[in-house]
């Protein structure tokens, strides 16, 4: 056989383990390596080497190595995130998205079913006095500068079903308030709205512009300012189940965000909140500046101050007045969330997030977002949708001694700028 | 659907350090995840001592995120960073004037040594230490060739790209250096042998 090329017949070995001669110069090599005892020690040797080398671990940074250079880099510390559960499949996450969206839609349901009975006035006894609403809100048809009379009864007497009978349903804000202020609803009222005072106390009036609308309330009982929340507030509705469950789409929610939303240590966000409607009022919203840092894993904590309109019941024990009252409230709060990394499907992570605060012109509020952020790496802008939550505690009585509370919820979306 | 970090590519992930800091931090943790142990194995088979390499692996990373080119063409991420990672080893072994020793010499005078008929039975840990110590004797080029190539896995092509040198230079310096990593092992290997002769088992 004709030796190839002008490499020794050690060379070869080493060029035939590296793999890189033709099937020619194999032949040859491997005829000379079983004819040949030195050369044949030499592959196996070389063999061993290659085999031993090739399966030594290999050198591992320390996490403190890790951690000085990326401290010199002025990166957080850590390696990259890794899934904390690897196994898990594409399925098993698809299945643990449906059964999350599944659990939230429960949520959402039985949390508006299992504020009725918890929201009801406990302090006040129901008469049937007039008493005197008023409202500081100008938003709403531009009716609430005047002041708006409500008038309460434990149960409405023949006189005063006559009354409402006869009284001229009015102009509503929304689809579910026109349905509302259909005579036959309102005979079960609790409370009614009007722009007029009349001095009868069984007289019952619902003229408003923005009238208290009583869509579902099954009796007297069940009415409750949460009910006036829920029947009122159709505003962007998704799809709503007559009686308790709304589900509100609020488009209005903007999230910028400071920094950007991967693997964020640090972030400031301003965050503008929808206009919610609470008590029958559309409140202006807020705006509250967030800053999150990373905690552990893909926990966050954060910190949330900002201003928001919120509307409250207040009753005088002396006066038996009872107050619709729109005020501005300054909150803080914390926050504690979690990007469920593991459960990361592509770009979208699903994330829930509790928070607790107290501020001015109410006691404490607390509540918590469920939801999903779509934040693809390398574009300027993401977004994310959740189910909110928050319920707000305040007191009710004059004398400070009784409490109520309202809530806000429902689905958001929210525009994320990354700069 | 987008992909996860981890499933971008290496010059996708190179061109994401371009990004904002967010991004680029993440794209570069994603780079150091898969190639710090290649680098850092390197800087410990390259430099004697722990401290040195560890000092030359943080400079490597440092260097690849601070002096990243925009517009470049990643091809070949594992062997760009060695090929920072190289330079900077070099460096310090002129700057600290550390001479290796040339295990030629060393060598020469063991060559008369013969293991026909060496029949040994040795754990893939020993073997690894004296091959770690062969490694230690050899010069700076043939120790750089064998560790790409053996350790590390690259290609010839890859190696010629590293060290910018020929194929043929690169073939001939592979070939040394395996030559003189085996006749180191047999050298210990006949240590271990005292008169009678045992059971090879690689």
């Amino acid at each position: 056989m004709v030796k190839p090329y002008n490499y020794t017949d050690s060379e070869l070995i080493t060029l035939l383990i590296d793999g890189e001669l033709s099937g020619e110069q194999k032949g040859y090599i491997l005829g000379r390596i079983n004819s040949d005892n030195t050369l044949n020690r030499q592959f196996e040797m070389e063999t061993a080497i290659r085999k031993v080398a090739q399966t030594k671990p290999k050198y591992e940074p320390s996490e403190k190595l890790t951690n000085d250079l990326f401290n010199k880099l002025g990166f957080s510390n850590g390696n990259n995130e890794k899934p904390l559960i690897p196994w898990i499949s594409t399925l098993k996450k698809a299945s643990v998205f449906l059964a999350a969206g599944l659990a939230l839609t429960l949520i959402g349901y039985y949390a508006f079913v299992s504020t009725e009975s918890t929201e009801k006035p406990k302090t006040h006894t129901l008469s049937e006095k007039k008493i005197p609403i008023v409202s500081s809100t100008s938003i709403v048809a531009n009716t609430m500068s005047t002041d708006i009379n409500i008038v309460e009864k434990s149960a409405p007497s023949e006189k005063q079903s006559k009354v409402i009978k006869e009284s001229k349903p009015t102009k509503s804000i929304n689809k579910a308030s026109k349905k509302a202020t259909k005579v036959s609803d309102l005979q079960n009222s609790d409370y009614v709205s009007t722009n007029e005072s009349k001095s009868e106390e069984n007289t019952l009036i619902a003229k408003s512009e923005s009238a208290v609308d009583f869509a579902s309330a099954p009796s007297i009982e069940d009415i409750t300012t949460s009910d006036l929340f829920r029947n009122t507030s159709s505003f962007g509705n998704l799809f709503e189940r007559p009686g308790n469950f709304v589900f509100q789409l609020n488009p209005f929610s903007l999230h910028g965000s400071l920094m950007d939303q991967l693997n964020r240590d640090n972030e400031i966000s301003v965050k503008v909140m929808n206009p919610y409607q609470t008590n029958n009022f559309m409140t202006t919203g807020g705006i509250a500046v967030t800053y999150y840092r990373k905690w552990k894993g893909g926990t966050k904590i954060g910190v949330e101050g900002g201003f928001e309109n919120i509307n409250r019941w207040t009753y005088d024990a002396q006066s038996g007045n009872k107050s619709l009252t729109n005020s501005q409230a300054l909150s803080l709060s914390g926050i504690l969330r979690y990007d469920a990394e593991f459960l990361q499907f592509g770009n979208l992570n699903p994330f829930v997030q509790t928070f607790f605060g107290l501020g001015t012109n109410f006691n404490y509020l607390y509540g918590g977002t469920i939801g999903l952020m779509y934040n693809p790496p390398l574009t300027r802008f993401g977004i994310q949708a959740g189910y909110e939550y928050r319920k707000f505690s305040y007191y009710y009585g004059s004398d400070n001694t009784s409490t109520m509370s309202f809530e806000k919820s429902g689905a958001t979306v929210s525009l994320i700028i990354k700069f | 659907m987008t992909k996860n970090i981890i499933e971008y590519s290496d010059a996708e992930l190179y061109n994401m350090l371009f990004e904002d800091k967010s991004t680029s931090e993440r794209a570069f943790k994603e780079i150091y995840a898969r190639y710090s142990k290649n680098v850092l194995s390197y800087c410990r088979h390259f430099l004697k001592t722990d401290e040195d390499a560890e000092d030359a692996f943080q400079e490597a990373f440092m260097k690849l995120y601070s002096a990243k080119t925009a517009n470049k063409e990643m091809t070949n991420m594992a062997g760009y960073l060695i090929t920072i990672t190289r330079n900077i080893c070099y460096n310090h072994l002129r700057d600290h004037n550390i001479v290796m020793v040339e295990y030629d010499e060393y060598l020469d005078d063991k060559s008369e040594f013969k293991i026909d008929n060496l029949d040994i039975s040795l754990d893939n840990q020993t073997i690894g230490q004296y091959i770690d110590s062969a490694i230690n004797e050899l010069s700076d080029h043939l120790r750089e060739v064998f560790i790409l190539r053996e350790y590390e896995g690259f290609s010839y092509n890859d190696i010629v790209e590293i060290t910018n040198e020929t194929l043929d230079v690169v073939k001939v310096r592979l070939h040394r250096a395996k030559k003189q990593v085996r006749e180191f092992l047999e050298v210990k290997l006949r240590e271990l042998v005292p008169e009678k002769a045992q059971k090879v088992k690689w």
